[in-house]
């Protein structure tokens, strides 16, 4: 009896509780129904009484016994027909159930739109940032080499190109003052590759106050080298129909001036100097047409034969005044294309063509290098082949030595074209390679070429 | 016996070998010096002081803007001639550095002879006109 008193107090106090209170006999059959129930499930006490709960709630007994003895959360049946996600506890007390439902529909419905809003953010294929809280998406993680986690520790600056640093913070304080930007930005990936991306951003606000900036990220750097590449080109060209119009214009002059020469005094000699300025001026054009060849982009690569090229080029060349002394290794393959046997055609060619001496003598080396690149935490190797021309010719001063390579640099004695070591630059540049001179001793220079073995591709 | 009158002294700078080798011939009646660039052209100043300079633009080691600013910091009584394909916007800077006149490639002998003759007369060129 003193239970039953006991028991009626404590209801009376859940009467007064924000919570639905629920008691059922052992079938599940309602004895006792709170206002909070009523206010969270919309029946009322007198409804709801002697309905059996599960049923009332729409959810099979063998469920709902389950979600009694395991879960504490479920969804229910309203009486409106609209779902409501509870929180719940339920308790046996010798014959009876006591249930306690809590409302979290709204914590529910928010903690569903978060998930799907992260869900959205960790699958996407663009990419997002957030900065003020210094969040970016697992896709732009990736596209900078880095793991979600380890990007997490880096801070901004390192990973923006140090020359576009400056517009990313105008940019940044821009978007702070409410603007939504549209703009282009480098940054620097994990190996040190420069990419390109094109960035839309907008204020990060919450409650109406603004916390940074966020926003979508897209890779551009194929775009944007194609653009780079073209504007090289059309400078290129430009220079190319500066040397053709300036040489060939020059060319003109001296001829007239030997025609000149000519009808004061009839001369063979003057006949010859004009039959080599012609031969020159028909060079030129050649020399130009092959520069342009060599420009085009788009050439497929494959592997060549460098021992073959370099062995061809100097059986072709060598005479009765230059000695090629050569120590090529077999199988030497490169990744390039056609035109590679022209760097060494050019540079074998030069060292004999710009040979001051009687007896020209010339080495040819050609050998297999491997080079390691330290990054951060890993260690790329490069399979390069080195080819070395060295000469006894007059050599070529310190302040020439990058000069030479530039378009239109004729030699002093011999005023070839200047074209042949700009298209072995350029080829040069094309097969990512890389190019210098050094001085020879006692006497010469030495012409170093690295290109990238073929090794490269096929040992990945 | 009549003391042997001096020989006029030009110095050809061009890098173009077919282009020192015309003039030369052209100008065969003084004494001749070349050079295939700035540089070397400032090497033969030094090495026998020329009276006169056909001096090209477009050159490697030096081009013909910075050896005249050398060369008339140095021996300014020297008249130096831009010889060029570009006279619009080099041509101008060449008459800044120092250059007394212009003359503009490809051009005849005839022109030639009368521009050096002109000169060494000491007939007022075009740029002292102007100063």
């Amino acid at each position: 009896m003193a239970s039953q008193q006991k028991l009626d107090r404590e209801l009376k106090l859940a009467e007064l509780i924000p919570f639905a209170v629920i008691i059922t006999d052992t079938e599940y059959t309602v004895t006792y129904w709170n206002r909070g129930a009523q206010e969270i499930l919309g029946w009322k006490y007198e409804e709801a009484e002697g309905q059996v709960l599960n049923k009332l709630l729409g959810i099979k007994k063998f469920e709902f016994k389950q979600i009694v003895e395991e879960e504490n959360i479920g969804t229910f049946n309203r009486k409106d027909g609209s779902e409501i996600r509870c929180e719940f506890k339920s308790i046996l007390i010798e014959d009876r159930v006591i249930f306690i439902f809590r409302d979290i529909t709204r914590e529910y419905e928010k903690e569903k739109e978060l998930k799907s809003y992260q869900d959205f953010f960790e699958k996407a294929q663009d990419m997002f940032f957030r900065i003020g809280k210094m969040e970016f998406n697992p896709k732009f993680a990736d596209k900078l080499g880095y793991s979600k986690n380890e990007l997490a520790g880096i801070p901004l600056s390192p990973l923006v190109h140090p020359d576009d640093l400056n517009k990313l913070k105008e940019e940044f304080l821009r978007v702070l003052k409410g603007e939504t930007r549209s703009y282009e930005v480098r940054m620097m990936s994990k190996s040190g590759e420069v990419i390109w991306f094109e960035v839309i951003s907008w204020p990060w606000k919450s409650d109406g106050v603004t916390l940074g900036s966020e926003g979508i990220l897209r890779d551009v750097t194929g775009k944007k080298m194609d653009e780079i590449n073209t504007k090289k080109l059309v400078e290129r060209l430009k220079i190319l129909n500066s040397v053709l119009r300036h040489d060939l214009s020059n060319y003109l002059g001296v001829i007239g001036n030997y025609l000149e020469l000519l009808e004061e005094e009839p001369s063979p000699e003057y006949v010859r100097k004009i039959q080599g300025i012609v031969k020159r001026s028909l060079e030129l054009i050649k020399d130009i047409k092959i520069v342009e060849e060599a420009e085009k982009t788009g050439r497929i690569m494959k592997v060549i034969n460098l021992s073959e090229i370099l062995k061809d080029e100097i059986k072709r060349l060598e005479g009765p005044n230059v000695k090629i002394e050569a120590k090529i290794e077999d199988d030497l393959y490169l990744w390039a294309d056609e035109m590679a046997k022209l760097v060494f055609n050019n540079l074998i060619g030069n060292a004999i063509i710009h040979n001051d001496k009687e007896n020209k003598e010339i080495y040819v080396r050609a050998k297999k290098v491997l080079e390691k690149a330290d990054w951060e935490d890993e260690v790329e190797e490069i399979r390069w082949i080195e080819v070395r021309i060295a000469d006894n010719g007059p050599g070529i001063p310190d302040d020439m030595k990058n000069e030479i390579f530039k378009e239109g640099v004729k030699s002093q004695e011999t005023g070839r074209t200047g074209l042949g070591l700009f298209l072995v630059k350029i080829l040069v540049e094309r097969y990512a390679g890389k190019i210098w001179v050094e001085d020879n001793y006692p006497e010469g220079s030495i012409f170093v070429i690295r290109l990238r073995s073929s090794d490269n591709i096929y040992n990945m | 016996m009549p003391k042997k009158k001096k020989k006029i002294r030009i110095l050809i700078v061009d890098d173009e070998p077919a282009m020192r080798e015309v003039m030369r011939l052209i100008l065969k009646n003084y004494d001749i010096v070349e050079a295939a660039s700035g540089y070397e052209a400032i090497r033969r100043c030094e090495e026998r002081k020329p009276d006169l300079i056909l001096m090209d633009i477009m050159m490697p080691r030096m081009n013909g803007i910075e050896a005249t600013k050398e060369i008339l910091n140095r021996w300014s009584d020297i008249n130096i001639v831009a010889v060029t394909a570009y006279a619009t916007h080099k041509g101008k800077e060449m008459l800044e550095a120092g250059a007394i006149e212009i003359l503009e490639k490809p051009f005849g002998r005839k022109k030639l002879e009368e521009l050096v003759q002109r000169i060494m007369d000491g007939e007022p060129t075009k740029a002292r006109q102007r100063t």
